[in-house]
């Protein structure tokens, strides 16, 4: 069993608690624009993401809804909090994602 | 059914255990130059069955958009650069057809099962945060045509033919009627890729498979020492049209579709016959052909000494004993389920474009009561206007296709 996560509500606990990774999550403090470039890497390395992309669409960016998905689940598995699969409507933009996720380490309480 | 349309292949795209693309798979199979061989995808030592034809030299991320490779299984992007294959050489520029009469029909029989036998690895090991959520569109049937409807901007009626190894026929049955209903252009054929231990497994429950450890000797159709068959993977995409459209873009066409039916076996306790014989005549039926019109037959060739039995008296009891020749060139990669009968397709027309009839690697001795005109070694028969090609799926499904020489 690995360690908890550091979120403290009940639906994080039923949603993670029977996750065994050995892998040891990320510390949260504040999510960057860079730390989410990362991740648009991660799912495309050749992708080009080094101009002002913070207010683009990620669909133009080249990344549909379920690259989206994708990376949120990885945001999940790397910070230990639980993203709701209803968090990409909340996120059409980089800018935003990046917004949303700091708002949900805010409220899981860093 | 075919509302008087003449329907064309004038396509084709091969990834196989014998070569990837047609030419290539053409000469290996005319070099009798087997894909079957030891298992690498997984160390297949703990298993019954440690050989297969697999896809060699196949690198994904060269064929298929590298955004769609982590988004799909093996068997969707064999099936990618097959189409890419097929569709270049029917020469054929959609952009210049309306996309809603550019239809798309294959194959499937295992679905992605690499794939999702290594998001279940996750979800057990890891967690279920661990799925990634392309196995939602990575696993099902129907992703094949759905991918390729998207790569290529093909949005006329699509689907996907569920049948195991006469799935391939199916699909092309499928495809000609919907030529005969205002679509232009269909993407047919398929393509599988299920050898991953899950993808085994699943496989051996049949008991068909055979467990004989000899490259040469362990798929032997028709033969006295038959013992199952071995699998493989890949396939091969097909182009078909209507004549109107391929004499409209100037095209060569490969071969016509003369005749196509299905029919299902009866419940084993029955004590009815196998749906076999009936079906090679309703397709000659269909095809307005006698028996002695078929030059050549591109039989299932199963393996199994009962089934091979069924087969061999159904084509005598419709062709008479050793009346018409028998050949089964899978035996150099193995059974392909969805991409199986798809592949003999393929082969058949090249053979009918060079007038050759490939032949049978392994059998030397027909089993009792197998009264076939087997060909062991490649013939240039006087005359190759006509080849059926039979299949027969797990459970039942049996279909038979005819296909004329242009």
């Amino acid at each position: 069993m690995g360690s908890r996560p550091r979120c403290c509500s009940v639906e994080c606990d039923a949603a993670t608690t029977q996750e065994t990774t050995q892998e040891r999550r990320t510390e949260m403090s504040t999510f960057t624009l860079d730390d989410l470039r990362e991740l648009l890497r991660r799912a495309d390395e050749h992708a080009d993401l080094d101009g002002d992309i913070a207010n683009t669409q990620f669909v133009e960016l080249g990344y549909d809804s379920l690259a989206v998905l994708e990376i949120a689940s990885e945001i999940q598995r790397r910070f230990g909090v639980v993203v709701p699969d209803d968090a990409v409507l909340a996120m059409p933009t980089p800018a935003k994602a990046v917004e949303f996720i700091n708002a949900l380490f805010a409220r899981c309480g860093a | 059914m075919t509302n008087g349309q003449e329907v064309l292949i004038t396509g084709l795209g091969v990834v196989a255990p014998t070569g990837v693309g047609a030419d290539a798979h053409w000469q290996a199979v005319l070099a009798g130059k087997s894909g079957i061989a030891r298992i690498t995808h997984f160390d297949p030592t703990p298993y019954p069955v440690r050989l297969a034809g697999e896809v060699k030299g196949f690198v994904a991320t060269d064929r298929v958009p590298r955004r769609v490779v982590p988004e799909t299984d093996r068997w969707t992007q064999l099936a990618l650069a097959a189409a890419g294959e097929a569709l270049d050489d029917a020469g054929v520029d959609l952009s210049a057809m309306p996309e809603y009469e550019i239809a798309v029909v294959t194959s499937s029989s295992s679905g992605g099962t690499d794939f999702g036998q290594h998001q279940m690895q996750n979800l057990y090991q890891n967690g279920p945060s661990w799925v990634g959520v392309y196995q939602s569109i990575a696993w099902f049937y129907a992703a094949t045509t759905g991918q390729l409807s998207i790569r290529h901007g093909m949005r006329g009626p699509c689907g996907v033919l569920c049948g195991e190894q006469a799935g391939g026929l199916d699909a092309l049955g499928q495809a000609r009627r919907l030529l005969a209903s205002g679509t232009r252009l269909v993407v047919s054929g398929g393509t599988d890729a299920s050898l991953c231990p899950y993808g085994l497994v699943a496989q051996l429950s049949s008991g068909e498979l055979s467990a004989v450890d000899d490259p040469v000797g362990a798929y032997l159709p028709f033969d006295v020492d038959a013992s199952g068959y071995l699998p493989g993977e890949g396939g091969a995409i097909i182009v078909v049209e209507t004549a109107a459209v391929a004499h409209e873009r100037g095209t060569e066409a490969y071969s016509r579709v003369l005749g196509y039916a299905a029919g299902f076996d009866p419940r084993p306790d029955t004590g009815r016959p196998p749906a076999l014989r009936r079906v090679i005549e309703r397709a000659l039926k269909d095809a307005n052909l006698r028996p002695d019109d078929v030059d050549v037959v591109f039989a299932d060739a199963a393996g199994v000494p009962a089934r091979d039995l069924a087969e061999a008296q159904a084509i005598s009891a419709v062709f008479g004993p050793r009346g018409v020749a028998v050949t089964a060139p899978k035996t150099l990669t193995g059974r392909l389920y969805g991409g199986g009968a798809a592949l003999d397709v393929a082969t058949a027309v090249l053979a009918q474009r060079h007038g050759i009839v490939p032949s049978t690697a392994g059998p030397t001795r027909l089993a009792p009561g197998c009264e076939l005109d087997l060909v062991t070694s490649p013939r240039q028969p006087a005359r190759l206007r006509t080849a059926m090609v039979l299949a027969r799926g797990h459970g039942g499904f049996t279909a038979a296709l005819l296909l004329g020489r242009v």
